[in-house]
């Protein structure tokens, strides 16, 4: 790893930004061995982030999803509670029906 | 569809009223009529769609991820998802319109309440791995910093920086273990034994370095128990006067280029002791000087075992002092002793002049009893006493210290550290002749 992709991944790090100065400036001169042993730590921490971030997102787009579902699922629900009430109010309306047409 | 063919079984007595419905859905907008179907599907598409915009856009490299921008696209996101179907619901519907209304905005609200519990478990996650990152950086930090320190070698300073160094990352291992995010214990455990073993090496360290501090100490403390027990003792009148006898010899017979006899020979052991006991004092006041000066470089301590050292090498050092002041009283007590006085100060830059060999040749990476010989010739003695050089070196130097004691206690300069810089010689080069004292 170069100098310059060194930096360029410090650049990118979410902790290297919340470190104690003292830390930051031991990280940012880092040369030969400390460099490599510095740049291990902060790739495996992007990972750790970029595999966090995804969780994150894919919990989102569950919970939305989720929450379509279950709408759909209450939706249904109350068509068919509704057409049971209009089917019941249909019969009562043909009884009602068959009865003027018998009383005619 | 289900209605209007029930409708026209029964005859289109209700067809009307049906379109009048559907009428009144189509005018009134996205707002259904009791019973009618949801148009979920259109809802899904635009949530779907929605969704990988927001991820197409944070997941791009060169976008920054902002958590917070995208909680509030998602709990937007969340709430047009009810609304639309909460839109679609008639306002004065049947009880189970209400009902559906009343549980999507539950499901809403759930859904909600899941966002607010997936982002805090992120944050926490964020937390964990930028604690965790920081830890393990500052164990590569301290690791070159301890490597560089083993080689350059501790001191005091140091010693105080690696215990609160310690102490400051067992509190970070303690708040990280605080954060730990559950799949992440083994991970966890590790960096904590890494931690854990870091602190160890520091502690070792600093404890090797203080107890070496602490019997520099103690072994003062026997040797001034040693010479103030040999200095109650009621013969020691006696060996003082043996010393004297004997150093005057001794200057006698290197005058004269002889040297048969060792000091031990002359003087006896007592006199002998009783140098070497001085001896060992000035030497001791030379390791107390420089560990008060270390100490007193190091700045505020706050270990209570490095405090404790420190006020006992202050107490030793005004004990050193008391305790030569009083051996110079013993000598200077009797005519013998303030001959040796006048001895040691007349021949004063003779054995300086020797101390400065025996210095520049100690300073030199070998050292062996050629060394010696060479201080013995700078002393004009005879080359013949090569072979006792080794032999006679710790008199040598007992005799330069209890000079430099006489001197010392007399105002005139401080104690020979023969650890130390060579002194400088003032005034002539060659030993003077010794004086009766008058």
């Amino acid at each position: 790893m170069t100098q310059g992709e060194y930096l360029q991944l410090m650049q990118k790090s979410h902790a290297f930004k919340k470190m104690p100065a003292e830390l930051q400036k031991s990280v940012m001169g880092a040369t030969g061995e400390l460099m490599l042993k510095y740049a291990d730590i902060f790739l495996d921490e992007q990972k750790m982030i970029v595999h966090a971030q995804k969780s994150f997102l894919a919990k989102n787009k569950e919970i939305s999803q989720k929450l379509t579902v279950n709408i759909k699922n209450i939706k249904k629900d109350r068509l068919v509670k509704n057409e049971d009430a209009s089917t019941k109010q249909d019969a009562l309306e043909e009884e009602r029906l068959l009865t003027q047409i018998n009383n005619l | 569809m289900l209605h209007f063919k029930k409708f026209r079984h029964c005859g289109a007595t209700n067809l009307p009223a049906f379109l009048n419905n559907r009428l009144v859905f189509q005018v009134a907008g996205p707002a259904e009529t009791a019973g009618q179907k949801p148009d979920t599907e259109q809802v899904k598409k635009d949530m779907v769609e929605a969704t990988e915009r927001i991820q197409k856009d944070i997941l791009a490299p060169e976008k920054e991820f902002n958590a917070d921008e995208i909680i509030k696209g998602q709990n937007a996101e969340i709430t047009s998802i009810a609304e639309i179907a909460l839109g679609k619901l008639p306002k004065e519907g049947t009880d189970a319109d209400k009902q559906a209304r009343k549980e999507i905005e539950e499901a809403r609200n759930k859904a909600l309440a899941e966002i607010v519990a997936n982002t805090e478990n992120y944050r926490r996650l964020e937390k964990f791995v930028d604690k965790k990152t920081e830890l393990k950086a500052t164990l590569a930090k301290n690791d070159g910093a301890f490597k560089e320190l083993m080689v350059k070698g501790l001191d005091i300073h140091a010693v105080e920086i690696m215990k609160k160094v310690g102490a400051e990352l067992t509190l970070n291992a303690a708040e990280l273990d605080g954060l730990l995010v559950p799949g992440f214990e083994k991970d966890n455990q590790e960096l904590y034994q890494s931690v854990h073993d870091q602190v160890d090496q520091f502690d070792q360290a600093a404890e090797a370095f203080t107890n070496n501090l602490d019997s520099k100490v103690k072994k003062g403390d026997d040797a001034l128990k040693d010479v103030n027990g040999f200095l109650d003792e009621p013969n020691h009148a006696a060996a003082i006067n043996a010393l004297v006898k004997g150093r005057e010899k001794m200057v006698g017979d290197s005058a004269a280029g002889k040297n048969e006899k060792t000091f031990n020979d002359l003087v006896g052991e007592r006199s002998a002791q009783l140098a070497q006991n001085v001896s060992t004092l000035l030497d001791q006041n030379g390791v107390l000087v420089e560990m008060i000066e270390q100490f007193n470089r190091a700045g505020d301590l706050k270990d209570p075992k490095l405090l404790s050292i420190k006020a006992a090498a202050e107490k030793q050092k005004t004990d050193i002092d008391a305790t030569l002041k009083k051996t110079f009283q013993a000598m200077a007590s009797s005519p013998d002793d303030q001959k040796v006085l006048a001895l040691s100060l007349e021949n004063g830059q003779g054995y300086l002049t020797a101390t400065n060999k025996l210095i520049e040749l100690q300073n030199q990476p070998i050292k062996n009893s050629v060394h010696t010989a060479e201080i013995i010739k700078a002393q004009g003695w005879q080359a013949g006493a090569r072979a006792k050089a080794e032999e006679l070196k710790p008199q040598t130097e007992a005799h330069v210290k209890i000079w430099a004691l006489g001197r010392y206690l007399n105002g005139q300069g401080a104690p020979v550290e023969t650890s130390k810089e060579p002194i400088a010689a003032n005034t002539a080069e060659e030993p003077a002749k010794v004086k009766e004292p008058s």
